[in-house]
């Protein structure tokens, strides 16, 4: 009974060989939706590249006129924001 | 019994393969997130022109523009300020592609976001470009 048990997990290697690449599969489909994915522009983008410039320009200490609206017609780029490509 | 046992090892042989596959994704994931060191150096060359672009902004002959950029309102000619403002309009674009690279964003949507950070951190009396081509003193 003992002896018989080598043998038969032996005959379940050439399976798993087979089914290795299978298990590979999550993680290649995973890397292939992040760089397929249509590219979307929402907030949270907009936020983390905020975030992002004012951590590199940390060293910049203008003192401007932070209390302006964004609204301000006079203040504000007149282009909108670029659609999504 | 024997059932139970061939399927744990295969549920075991399954998870040695599949680990390793996935700790190789998510190092690739932290390796796209990762500090650009470009980035360290083209902060030191914004450093370094701050000074000169700030009086030169102060004294209304450079403005801001919507593309995120720095022009001249008057003052062209002097080939000093133009030569920094041609550098910080080069670090700038290349800025726009780590920080586009980096949020999965386009370099136009980064430069129209620091374009508007820009106005708004402006102080009054410095210029500033409208879409239209048309300069107007910030109030």
């Amino acid at each position: 009974m003992s002896k018989k048990r080598p043998g038969r997990v032996r005959r379940w290697i050439p399976g798993l060989l087979l089914l290795s690449p299978a298990a590979l599969l999550p993680a290649c489909a995973r890397v292939t939706l992040d760089q397929t994915k249509p590219l979307e522009i929402n907030v949270n983008v907009r936020l983390q590249i905020d975030r992002e410039l004012d951590e590199f320009f940390a060293f910049q200490d203008r003192g401007g006129n932070t209390t302006t609206p964004p609204g301000n017609a006079a203040t504000q780029p007149a282009t909108q924001p670029a659609a999504a490509s | 019994m024997k059932r139970i046992a061939n399927i744990l090892i295969l549920l075991v042989f399954g998870a040695v393969v599949a680990l390793p596959a996935t700790v190789l994704a998510q190092r690739d994931d932290r390796s796209d997130k990762g500090e650009n060191p470009r980035k360290a150096e083209l902060q030191a060359r914004f450093r370094e022109r701050d000074g000169a672009l700030d009086a030169a902004k102060r004294d209304g002959k450079i403005g801001e523009t919507t593309e995120g950029l720095i022009d001249f309102v008057r003052g062209g000619d002097d080939a000093k300020l133009r030569r920094l403002v041609d550098d910080e309009n080069k670090d700038r674009r290349e800025l726009y592609e780590i920080i586009a690279k980096e949020t999965g964003a386009t370099a136009a949507v980064v430069a129209e976001q620091n374009a508007r950070r820009n106005y708004q951190r402006a102080r009054a009396g410095e210029y500033l470009k409208t879409a239209t081509g048309e300069w107007k003193q910030k109030k």
